[in-house]
């Protein structure tokens, strides 16, 4: 039962999220080629309307509209509408929304924040330092349950933290924890006035008018339906260009796409074949960004023959990743094939590890050595997801090339689930998944150590087990980035997953609609800031 | 006539709670767990398991279904799992378009099953019945999804004339434009039971038309056409008063296939979206809402039954 995170990440990047533009108008500009992945408008010569509407698709109402219970990509999507955090981390570079600057101490162990001035919420109220602390004890009051507690809890003690003036706050924690910037960085403020008395937030009704900083603040919302967002004039980041953001339930993926072709909806999330057709259309521009995902194949440690490190190697070298890709995903173009098990975003990420180029050869030589002959196992995976089922049939070929036998399991999700997070199954040896870790290598020990939630195949090994335990708590970059580039390698080199790649989001955007590279790209909620979104007049 | 419908009630009882045990078992049994809605990489196992206790989920089930019934008998339906709102308002936000629609439908069906089988009826094996017969083939036998996006194609694509989506356009609250974008769901709806209804029809009043009361009406020089409108039709009228009967559930669940296509927001899409989500509380709810209306719908058709049909009596 507590194995299911990765789970929820994959199913919640599942559900259908298409984003769309209420508003026909005539386009003058065309995309241009395409250029690390995203399109380019020749000259900006754009006029920037101001007002306009934008409507996005999703497929359901979302959940609990407050930042701390957010699990799926609806709710996550509008929160960000509604709710700044403090800042963000994007690589090595940080954009600051309603924090001016964090500065760490010497001892790693006190952070302070500095709130911009004169950020408003919602109701016209100020942002204070109150508010953030408000926050962060209810972050970490157990009662209130919110999603990210167990960041706030360091050592097992719970962080502490202290008001300094009107609009900065030191946070002190009980130990050094380097990924704790990551934790901070996703602390979205609620405002104390609001939610000051609420018993519990979860069920509070001042989550169907939520009051946030964000550049957009509800207007209405039709349940099973649609939620109408409006303009927040006195954003801290300028006015927006859009008077309205509207998201609109489109339950059945035909209609969306009729909608979005029809101009009711504009911005969707769409396949290769949509891909290729909207590229040559002047009514819509495509653009392709990275999620910060790894698709995988994972050995099961229960099945004898794949305990040996020898014949998960052998399989690896009887792989062809490049086929693999371009069979399941047309071009390597959609998908970036993958080496190790951190994506391309995580810091200290490498590809200085053993990449098992394809060597028929090699692995059947690996195979005799080990001994085993006459390998029968399962590839377990989900029967409507194409891509993987494409990707099976061809891993089946070419283990069947070094005389390895490949029964192929579709399940349905739901089933593919339970069985895969049940310790004792059996019924599948080898099997497709996919994560989103993001961009702290601390968070994939949660995957690779032993007991650890998302460790279903079973993995132990002490030595590594302490150097998860460590990578947090190394101050020094350079010692840092050695840790865990040694653990990738270390891992490549057992062979516990074989990385296949990392797939590209898609999605179209009406032809009307401009800044889009200007608003950030981003996983899960597409735009990281709404505001700078405009209409093409 | 009132001790009847007290029995038929208190018989209802027992079949009221077959339902919820099977209903509440099935669900149970479906492989998945709700609790995995919640959960996030951050969590860990504590969280997740105070989670499960604060759903209930952590007792047995047949404790959980005691919990269950115990609320209901004090009309307490609980909380969805998944946004922690009282089931009774998510019901509330939903079931008004939901009956909009489906009443809606099943009047235009209705009427204009009872013209249009009457007219079949009347002009037997003649161009006009012919058809009749066909449209109504076409329309018991057309998938609901397909129909549906084919008429999206043609009115909100090809002539844009009608909108595609939802109840109402964004900012716009006029009764115009609900009923715009009522008219394709509508006909989506109402095409398939007007085909069976009218079908009915015309077999029951090509019967009736043979009886020998009908002979004995013209034999006293009754006008033909007030045989067929008062007399004939009033007998042939049976059957629409048992399917009504048995359509009665589907104002409270809905259409999931067409309100999801049209984006409508009513019952059917809230049932579906409860399913996939394992919301169990909205689940049982929406059975055991069905579950009454059937079993009043019956009790209804029973009851017209007698009053159109003397010869039918209700026993006591």
């Amino acid at each position: 039962m507590k194995f299911k995170k990765i789970l929820v990440l994959f199913l919640s990047l599942i559900l259908v999220l298409s984003v769309g533009c209420g508003e026909k108008e005539e386009v003058s500009t065309e995309p241009e080629n395409e250029e690390n992945g995203t399109n380019v408008v020749e000259g900006s010569e754009e006029k920037i309307k101001d007002g306009g509407m934008m409507v996005f698709g999703i497929g359901d109402d979302p959940k609990i509209l407050h930042p701390f219970y957010a699990t799926d990509r609806v709710t996550m999507t509008i929160d960000n509408a509604l709710f700044d955090p403090l800042f963000v981390r994007d690589g090595n570079e940080t954009r600051y929304y309603l924090a001016e600057n964090v500065s760490v101490s010497e001892d790693n162990l006190t952070y302070t924040v500095k709130l911009k001035e004169g950020v408003k919420w919602h109701d016209g109220e100020n942002l204070t330092a109150d508010d953030l602390i408000f926050t962060l004890e209810k972050l970490i009051d157990e009662k209130q349950n919110a999603n990210a507690y167990q960041n706030f809890i360091i050592g097992g003690k719970p962080i502490s933290f202290e008001k300094v003036d009107d609009l900065t706050v030191k946070i002190i924690l009980p130990e050094v924890s380097v990924p704790f910037i990551e934790t901070l960085a996703g602390v979205t403020p609620i405002a104390k006035h609001i939610f000051e008395g609420e018993e519990d937030f979860t069920k509070s009704e001042k989550n169907e008018n939520p009051i946030g900083t964000g550049p957009f603040k509800m207007k209405e919302w039709n349940k099973g339906e649609s939620i109408i967002l409006e303009r927040f004039d006195d954003y801290h980041n300028g006015k927006p260009h859009l008077d309205q953001v509207v998201y609109r339930v489109v339950a059945d993926s035909n209609a969306a796409n009729v909608a979005f072709e029809n101009g009711e909806i504009s911005v969707r999330y769409i396949d290769v074949n949509e891909y290729e057709k909207y590229q040559n259309s002047n009514d819509f521009k495509v653009y392709g960004f990275d999620e910060g995902m790894l698709n995988y194949m994972a050995f099961k440690l229960n099945n004898d023959d794949l305990k040996d490190k020898k014949v998960r190697q052998a399989i690896a070298y009887a792989l062809d990743k490049e086929e693999i890709i371009k069979g399941a995903y047309d071009s390597l173009e959609y998908a970036v094939p993958a080496y190790t098990v951190l994506t391309p975003q995580t810091l200290y990420y490498t590809e200085d590890v053993n990449k098992y180029e394809h060597n028929v050869e090699l692995a059947k030589d690996l195979l005799k050595e080990s001994g085993k002959e006459n390998i029968k196992l399962t590839l377990g995976y989900i029967s409507t997801s194409k891509e993987q089922e494409k990707e099976a049939l061809i891993i089946q070929q070419k283990l069947k090339e070094i005389g390895i036998e490949l029964e192929l399991m579709p399940l349905d999700r739901g089933a593919f689930y339970q069985k895969l997070f049940e310790p004792d199954n059996r019924d599948f040896d080898l099997v497709f998944n996919g994560y989103i870790m993001g961009q702290e290598p601390d968070s994939y020990k949660l995957i690779f150590t032993k007991g650890g939630p998302y460790n279903f195949v079973g993995y132990e090994n002490e030595e590594m087990d302490k150097m998860w335990v460590q990578g947090p708590m190394e101050i020094d970059k350079a010692k840092r980035q050695e840790l865990y580039e040694n653990i990738q390698k270390q891992i490549m080199d057992e062979m516990i997953q074989y990385p296949i790649c990392y797939p590209k989001a898609l999605i179209a955007v009406s032809g009307n609609i401009g800044g889009v590279e200007e608003s950030k790209l981003m996983p899960i909620f597409i735009f990281e800031d709404l505001s700078k979104l405009y209409i093409i007049e | 006539m009132t001790r009847f419908v007290i029995k038929r009630i208190i018989q209802s009882i027992p079949i009221l709670i077959i339902i919820s045990i099977i209903s509440f078992s099935i669900i149970r049994m479906a492989p998945g767990d709700p609790v995995k809605v919640f959960i996030t990489p951050q969590m860990t196992y504590e969280q997740i398991e105070r989670t499960r206790t604060r759903l209930g989920l952590d007792k047995p089930i047949y404790i959980q279904y005691f919990y269950w019934i115990k609320n209901l008998l004090k009309g307490d339906l609980g909380y969805s799992f998944i946004n922690y709102q009282p089931v009774i308002k998510l019901i509330k936000e939903r079931i008004g378009p939901t009956i909009g629609l489906m009443g809606i439908s099943m009047i235009i069906s209705v009427i204009l099953s009872i013209a249009l089988g009457t007219i079949s009826a009347v002009y037997k094996d003649k161009f006009l019945d012919k058809f009749i017969s066909k449209v109504c083939y076409i329309g018991i036998s057309i998938p609901s999804f397909w129909f549906a996006m084919m008429l999206i194609y043609t009115f909100s694509l090809k002539f844009k004339i009608l909108p595609s989506l939802g109840m109402r356009s964004i900012g716009v609250k006029s009764t115009l434009d609900l009923i715009k974008h009522g008219i394709m769901p509508v006909i989506v709806l109402s095409f398939p039971n007007t085909s069976i209804l009218t079908r009915y029809i015309r077999s029951n009043v090509i019967d009736e038309m043979d009886e020998n009361y009908v002979d004995m009406l013209r034999s006293k020089g009754l006008n033909y056409k007030r045989i067929l409108y008062v007399h004939i039709l009033k007998n042939s009228l049976l059957p629409v008063i048992t399917i009504l009967g048995m359509n009665l559930p589907s104002l409270v669940s809905g259409a999931f296939i067409t309100e999801s296509i049209f984006g409508w927001p009513g019952m059917g899409r809230l049932g579906v979206g409860s399913i996939f989500n394992f919301d169990y509380p909205v689940i049982m709810a929406i059975t055991m809402l069905s579950s009454v209306m059937l079993i009043v719908g019956n009790l209804v058709s029973d009851i017209c039954y007698s009053i159109v049909d003397p010869r039918i009596k209700l026993i006591r």
